[in-house]
């Protein structure tokens, strides 16, 4: 595998140290997946783990190579142990490609911290057997690799998470409605955007993925400008999905601009509370392997919860 | 409003640097691409209200920011609060001060006087204005005082107070006179005074003339009146009305009219009265009802060979022992109260003098009879103790004659013209009293504005109908009894025309006798003489002689060694005091004050007190209107100065508060609440902690929150 990649070009959004890092932690999924072939994940079927699941009669058909005889022989009935399935997940990147993506006041944009997080989680995710997918969103699907398995997908993975370009308005409630209904059997869908649409719509979105019994993981990119919004003086600001531009003194609307931000922000975490939606609020200024790590963790830790 | 600094004013268009601060603020902004529009349109959105009145309110308090500097550096000047005044650098100051007793009235905390307070407030006014010229003109010699700087008030003589009365016209006028003289662009006349009825003379015609004078003058004059006219309501006034010396057996007595007054009615008091007469003092209670008490004929006994041993030569050191009169002088008082130019009365008192009179008569035989009568009438003295002297005269020779000793001229002759007339004018004026009878042919000749008529008989003779028994030669006697005026009986009276105040009439409306008009009222006229086919006048002569004798009283007034005399109807010192004071009497001896607070030779007459010259006394004491409290109202000042340029400021006695004061403070200050509040308003919100920690805290929701979200 390694000689298939000497001669690619290096992914200047992967960092191997981080990747080695994170590789001790497994990507799971937070609800059985419906997988192909055998994985880590847990699945809604019996399978032939090792991992008990519980008894049941044995009705003509089973095979007899599965029926406990020593249960027999303590009561004279007939049982069939059944055990834990694995299989592999499904594994969607929603990464939003549009103009506001490109924002960045910390030397970072929000385009290339999202590649940084959907590039090393695919990268983590392919290496343990899951198949890897994305699907890049600005006013439509302006990018779609459905999931595959093999490393040579990855490549194309990485290739468009390289090659994507923000600009444009939005369409990400749209278009994840549309993912909800295409992405045909149960996926572990990770946003990637700032998420400047209305958090109705998203409520709306969110509750359509989980209909579809998906496992929807957010990173809401927020850049630490955003959040302090600390201008002095007058300013334009030009809308970088192609709105007009807005003139203002920001110390006079400092403060109605934070009110605005904290109630998106509390509709946000009321959504993502109802939804069951694995939030992950994140600045711009963090450090990109602490957030995944923190991801993986909580998803590790909460291993079983079906 | 008024500055110091007015050339800083040109400097009030910065009052825009704030706008225009802001404007070039405004093209000055930064572009920047900014991602999370949908913030900034709610926050837009929410700013219509409040945040645009915060706007306006922060560039409106900028702006007064600018101003109050502006203001605060150009050094305001206000009277009392923010009140606009008068007067600037360049201006001179033309200070009109009333000097009057009135003005002594202090103030109940600090007692200090109004005429202090004033003196002062106006030093510091003009001291504050930096007016480069002051010029004081005072009530007592109504010429103007050069001052070499506004201090100058506080301390010359000119300002000090005196006896007597002001005359605010006259005054006013002296101001106008002194702007016409001078080459100030710019006149302030800040008047002082107490607004007193008796001072302002409302109803004196000069008032129209001096507004005329005041809006013909080609500067620009500004009248500013400084009043104090706040009342004293237990203030307290003695006075003296008549002190007169009287023979009582062998041994003489000083018989004292004695008036205490107060400005409002305070009940019932008791008034301690103290009276010195050289080393003697004696004290009297007087109670003291309503406004007004009267102790009248308050007999004090004069030791004879006392009083000898104060005779002096009334005729000067060649005089006979015959004319020799003794006399002298003394003082009562009442307590100390809130005006001390008012507690003590001087009286001078003396050994009646010769009751000489003079009877002018026609070259006929009715004139002889009325001569004879007239002679016999004013030759008898009322008091065997007193002496009386009548010369007869013909009219042609009174011009040449010495009227100085004479206390009644009884002319029944043509009426005087030319240089008798002269003579019998300056008599009059001297004090002297001139009684005219009817000649037996009438001319056109009028004299102080009353002429005779044409003779007319009566049959049956006429009787006065009506007189005046309250003052006037025929009022009643000390006891009350009427003249027996009616009981005259006129067989001719000769008529009477011109002005005049009639102090008896016939039915038909003519008058029998009377007073001309003046200030002194001198100069009578009778319709009839005491011939027997005239009148019944030497018949019934009881009318005829107390009216001589009262006429040679009064005329005795100016002629005894001992006057009283009001502060200010006679110049006694130098000769450039009272120029302006026409009706003022120049006493060309040297009197020496004797008694009474000490004051400037040159303003001798104006204060009050005891004066000697030669052995004759004067006691010189506040005129008796300076007594009554009323006050010029408020409407009737503005219609006084109306159409100029006049304001008014109401001052009180110990008045600590300045009339002019820098209140460039006052803009400082503003200019400090306007910068605070300014940076109040432009302090950003304070976002709540809430929202603080919300947004900045982790990025993660807690791990009892996920697993809820999980289990969800």
């Amino acid at each position: 595998m390694s000689s298939e990649f000497t001669d690619r070009p290096t992914r200047t959004f992967l960092d191997s140290g981080v990747l080695s890092r994170l590789s001790a932690v497994p990507l799971l999924s937070r609800r059985p997946m419906v997988g192909g072939v055998s994985g880590r994940h847990v699945s809604p079927h019996r399978g032939s783990s090792v991992e008990f699941a519980e008894y049941r009669k044995y009705v003509p058909g089973d095979d007899l190579r599965r029926l406990d005889w020593r249960v027999y022989g303590r009561t004279d009935r007939n049982y069939v142990k059944e055990y834990e399935a694995d299989t592999n997940l499904r594994c969607c990147f929603v990464v939003d490609s549009s103009g506001s993506m490109g924002y960045g006041s910390t030397g970072i944009t929000r385009i290339d911290y999202a590649r940084r997080l959907a590039g090393t989680l695919g990268f983590l995710a392919c290496r343990q057997g899951d198949a890897v997918g994305i699907s890049c969103v600005a006013e439509g699907i302006v990018r779609h690799l459905p999931p595959r398995r093999n490393p040579a997908h990855l490549r194309l993975v990485l290739d468009a998470l390289e090659q994507v370009r923000p600009q444009g308005a939005s369409r990400l409630p749209q278009v994840l409605h549309e993912l909800a209904e295409t992405v045909r059997q149960r996926a572990l869908i990770v946003i990637v955007s700032d998420l400047f649409v209305d958090p109705e719509e998203l409520a709306s979105c969110f509750g359509h993925l989980r209909f579809r019994k998906h496992d929807v993981a957010v990173f809401h990119l927020l850049d630490p400008q955003e959040m302090a919004f600390d201008f002095r003086r007058p300013t334009r600001f030009l809308d970088m999905e192609g709105g007009s531009p807005l003139f203002a003194d920001p110390l006079d609307i400092a403060d109605r601009y934070m009110q605005a931000l904290e109630t998106y922000l509390g509709s946000l975490k009321k959504i993502v509370m109802e939804q069951g939606i694995d939030y992950h609020r994140t600045l711009l200024d963090e450090d990109y392997e602490k957030v995944l790590a923190r991801f993986l963790v909580s998803r590790a830790s909460g291993k079983g919860m079906r | 409003m008024t500055f110091l600094q007015p050339w800083l004013l040109l400097t009030l268009p910065l009052i825009a640097l704030p706008v225009i601060i802001h404007l070039i603020n405004q093209q000055r902004f930064q572009s920047v691409e900014w991602a999370a529009m949908m913030f900034l349109l709610s926050a837009k959105a929410l700013s219509r209200g409040y945040s645009r009145l915060r706007q306006w309110l922060i560039m409106l308090l900028r702006m007064l920011a600018v101003a109050a500097a502006i203001l605060a550096i150009s050094r305001p000047l206000s009277q009392g609060w923010l009140a606009v005044v008068g007067g600037d650098r360049a201006s001179a100051a033309i200070v009109l001060l009333d000097r009057s007793p009135s003005m002594s009235q202090a103030s109940t905390v600090g007692g200090e006087s109004k005429l202090t307070t004033a003196r002062r407030q106006v030093a510091a006014a003009l001291e504050t204005l930096g007016t480069s010229r002051v010029v004081l003109i005072d009530s007592v010699s109504c010429t103007p005082h050069e001052m070499s700087s506004p201090r100058g008030i506080l301390q010359v003589p000119e300002a000090e107070p005196a006896a007597a009365a002001a005359d605010l016209p006259l005054l006013l006028q002296a101001a106008c006179d002194q702007i016409g003289a001078s080459k100030s662009a710019a006149s302030t006349i800040w008047i002082c005074s107490d607004q007193r009825a008796n001072d302002w003379k409302v109803s004196d015609g000069a008032w129209s003339a001096i507004r005329e004078a005041v809006a013909k003058v080609p500067q620009s004059v500004r009248l500013t009146l400084l009043g104090y006219a706040e009342p004293a309501a237990d203030n307290l006034a003695v006075r003296v009305t008549r002190a007169a010396l009287e023979p009582r057996g062998k041994a003489w007595e000083l018989l004292l009219d004695i008036v205490i007054r107060r400005q409002a009615d305070g009940g019932t008091a008791r008034v301690p009265v103290q009276i010195e007469l050289g080393p003697a003092r004696s004290t009297v209670e007087v109670e003291l009802t309503g406004t007004e008490t009267v102790l009248t004929r308050h007999a004090i006994p004069i030791d004879a060979a006392a009083l000898a041993q104060t005779a002096t030569m009334a005729g000067g050191a060649e005089g006979d022992r015959e004319s020799a009169q003794a006399n002298g002088w003394g003082r009562v008082s009442i307590p100390t109260d809130s005006n001390l130019a008012d507690n003590d009365f001087y009286v001078a008192f003396g050994t009646p003098p010769i009751r000489r009179t003079l009877v002018v008569t026609e070259d006929s035989q009715a004139g002889v009879q009325t001569k004879r009568t007239l002679e016999l009438i004013a030759g008898i003295p009322p008091d065997k103790l007193l002496r009386a002297a009548t010369e007869a005269v013909a009219a042609e020779a009174v011009a040449d004659m010495s009227l100085d000793d004479v206390a009644l001229i009884l002319w029944q002759a043509a009426l005087p013209e030319a240089g008798a007339a002269d003579a019998v004018n300056r008599f009059i004026t001297r004090g002297g009293q001139v009684i005219f009878l009817p000649p037996e042919s009438p001319t056109t000749t009028a004299f102080n504005g009353l002429a005779w008529q044409t003779w007319t008989e009566h049959s049956p003779p006429l009787r006065p109908s009506s007189w005046r028994a309250d003052e006037g030669l025929l009022a009643a006697t000390l006891t009350g009894a009427a003249l027996p005026v009616g009981e005259l009986e006129l067989r001719r009276t000769c008529g009477i025309t011109g002005e005049g105040t009639p102090l008896a009439v016939f039915p038909d409306g003519r008058p029998l006798l009377v007073r001309a008009a003046g200030d002194r009222g001198g100069a009578s006229f009778l319709a009839t003489t005491p011939a027997v086919r005239d009148s019944d006048l030497a018949a019934n002569g009881v009318v005829l002689y107390a009216v001589v004798q009262r006429a040679i009283d009064a005329g005795l007034e100016t002629v005894g060694n001992a006057r009283q005399v009001d502060a200010g109807s006679m110049v006694l010192g130098g000769t450039d005091v009272g120029s302006k004071r026409s009706t003022q009497q120049r006493s060309q001896e040297d009197w020496r004050q004797i008694a009474g607070p000490p004051s400037a030779s040159t303003e001798a007459g104006f204060h009050a007190g005891v004066y000697a010259s030669r052995g004759r006394l004067l006691a010189v004491n506040r005129p008796a209107a300076e007594d009554a409290a009323e006050v010029v109202d408020d409407r009737q000042i503005e219609t006084l100065f109306q159409g100029l340029s006049f304001s008014r400021f109401e001052q009180k006695a110990g008045g600590l508060g300045a009339i002019v004061e820098e209140v460039w403070r006052l803009f400082l200050i503003a200019l400090l609440v306007a910068l605070v509040v300014e940076g109040l308003l432009c302090l950003p919100r304070r976002l709540p902690d809430r929202l603080q920690s919300g947004l900045r805290g982790s990025a993660k929701l807690p791990a009892a929150q996920r697993s809820r979200e999980a289990v969800a």
